[in-house]
């Protein structure tokens, strides 16, 4: 009678492809600083073309109060065009779900935000909505849009047929296949896109910061700053942190969704297209 | 509950050929049916037919004299499909209470209760605190039949359920179902391809030739109402089988 679960049965094979997952690209990157450490003490390059990897360290320890200053105001631009396009994603995900019509009418327009460089949209919406915080969001907004609405509408779509038949066995109203099941089935699609959008937001955020300029303190401004003074060691550290935040970004949505997943699909990210 | 049809068929859109025709048929009243055919010969279209997920192009069916959407709209009608069909973000007890919160007000205390019902198929309380991705197969077709019976339906259809089960598992499922159906007396509709299972759970097989599927034979399991691994091993048991063997053969 009892023929119950056999799972969770590998966890030291688990534990051992995670230790590679961290060592391996650890490993690359002392690997990439000793050979750019090297090649700075070697050629003895000018450090205005390529300062060596101690005297970003040192830059990263002089400039840390400026840069943490940056990262937070370019979080706060990032996080609130994440959440609104993750808002605006599903509630043009959910009309473009409900009519075929809708979806091709419009899903061209929803591709432009794609594949229109986000370098030739920022001037425009800087321009026309003035220097700011809202400008810097908007941007971030617009380029980390579509993978959401791409995301979710495939998951609204793509429903188990046997789960289709079983709502409908049950008499489901409209509302009660929307409410329990497309909105459930769509979760691990949204997270998948919001994801994906979040390492596109903090990108979007430090371009918009670049074309807004001093008015609005972020990386995007500083990289300016520091380009403009060809202070490169700074320059460097800005770059470094920039990356870092876009790499935690995506490694905090990621274990969120992972954990979302586990607990409630039973699924990782990994299953998810 | 007696399943009556006439003259049906369907036609699938964009096929000039129908995938089912039945002249004439009449199943249920409390017994258990199985319909064999080989894969793609219409099979689950009937199902889905007798179930209301399917309209006929042409033709009339009805359930105690009423349409299968009405049937199914008063929550007379279980379903268990080919795989579980479980909602992974619900746990088991959540996936069993389903059409209950899906039909509300119009089961009309219809609802079975809860703890007979998993002692019935063989489920614990903690079992049902468990989502399905921390559930084995088994354990998970038994859900899907706890959710099929929370109705109380008075037909039970059942679209290859063990096909995805290993031999032992399938053995034990198909014994436990041809008991609750014994025990509750609900008529009930098997499609398999599997003529030793057909046998094994029925008191009628009856065979599906292709394209269209037609009823070729219709073949009464006279065997003892427990079947059990005397029974299984019996004569009379390996004469049935030969016969719907010897039926499809004809078909095919």
């Amino acid at each position: 009678m009892q023929e119950n679960d056999a799972l969770n049965d590998k966890p030291t094979r688990n534990t051992g492809h995670a230790a590679v997952g961290i060592a391996a690209p650890v490993a690359v990157a002392v690997v990439v600083v000793a050979v750019w450490q090297t090649f700075v003490w070697a050629s003895d390059v000018s450090p205005l073309v390529l300062p060596s990897p101690l005297q970003v360290c040192v830059a990263l320890m002089t400039e840390r109060v400026d840069l943490v200053e940056a990262a937070w105001c370019t979080t706060c631009a990032a996080l609130t065009g994440l959440t609104a396009s993750t808002l605006l994603g599903v509630l043009t995900a959910f009309a473009f779900s409900q009519s075929r019509i809708v979806r091709r009418t419009f899903y061209p327009y929803a591709i432009l935000l794609q594949t229109v460089p986000i370098i030739a949209i920022a001037p425009i919406i800087v321009i026309s909505f003035g220097r700011g915080f809202h400008s810097v969001a908007l941007v971030s907004l617009v380029i980390s849009l579509f993978p959401i609405i791409t995301n979710t509408t495939t998951g609204l779509l793509q429903i188990d047929a046997g789960h289709l038949d079983l709502f409908e066995l049950h008499s489901a109203t409209w509302w009660q296949t929307l409410w329990k099941l497309r909105l459930p089935s769509s979760l691990p699609y949204l997270i998948s896109g919001v994801r994906i959008a979040g390492g596109a937001a903090i990108v979007g955020a430090i371009v918009g910061e670049f074309f807004v300029g001093s008015s609005q303190p972020g990386l995007g401004s500083m990289i300016q700053k520091k380009a403009a003074g060809i202070a490169m060691d700074e320059l460097f550290a800005t770059v470094f942190v920039s990356t870092l935040l876009g790499v935690i970004t995506f490694g905090t949505i990621t274990l969120i969704g992972e954990s979302i997943l586990k607990r409630f699909f039973g699924m990782s990210l990994s299953g998810v297209r | 509950m007696v399943i009556e049809i006439d003259s049906l068929s369907h036609t699938f859109s964009g096929s000039t050929a129908p995938a089912v025709e039945i002249a004439r048929l009449t199943l249920g009243d409390e017994s258990f049916v199985s319909i064999v055919g080989s894969s793609g010969s219409g099979k689950s279209t009937l199902l889905r037919i007798i179930a209301g997920l399917l309209n006929p192009t042409a033709g009339q069916i009805s359930l105690d004299g009423n349409s299968p959407h009405e049937k199914r709209h008063a929550g007379e009608l279980g379903f268990i499909f080919q795989s579980p069909t479980l909602l992974p973000w619900r746990t088991a007890l959540q996936n069993i209470l389903l059409p209950c919160e899906l039909q509300g007000g119009r089961l009309k205390n219809r609802q079975h209760d809860v703890n007979a019902l998993l002692s019935l198929v063989g489920l614990s309380a903690e079992d049902t605190r468990k989502r399905p991705s921390q559930l084995s197969g088994g354990m998970q077709m038994r859900v899907s039949l706890a959710r099929a019976l929370i109705t109380r339906p008075g037909l039970l259809l059942m679209d290859e359920p063990f096909a995805a089960l290993d031999d032992i598992l399938r053995l034990q499922l198909q014994e436990e179902v041809r008991r609750i159906h014994c025990e509750q007396n609900i008529a009930s509709v098997l499609v398999t391809h599997n003529i030793r299972e057909a046998v094994a759970m029925s008191d009628r097989v009856l065979v599906l030739g292709d394209q269209p599927a037609q009823i070729t034979a219709d073949i009464a399991v006279e065997l003892p109402v427990v079947r059990n691994n005397d029974v299984r091993r019996s004569p009379e048991f390996q004469g049935l089988i030969n016969e719907v063997t010897d039926a499809l053969h004809q078909v095919v």
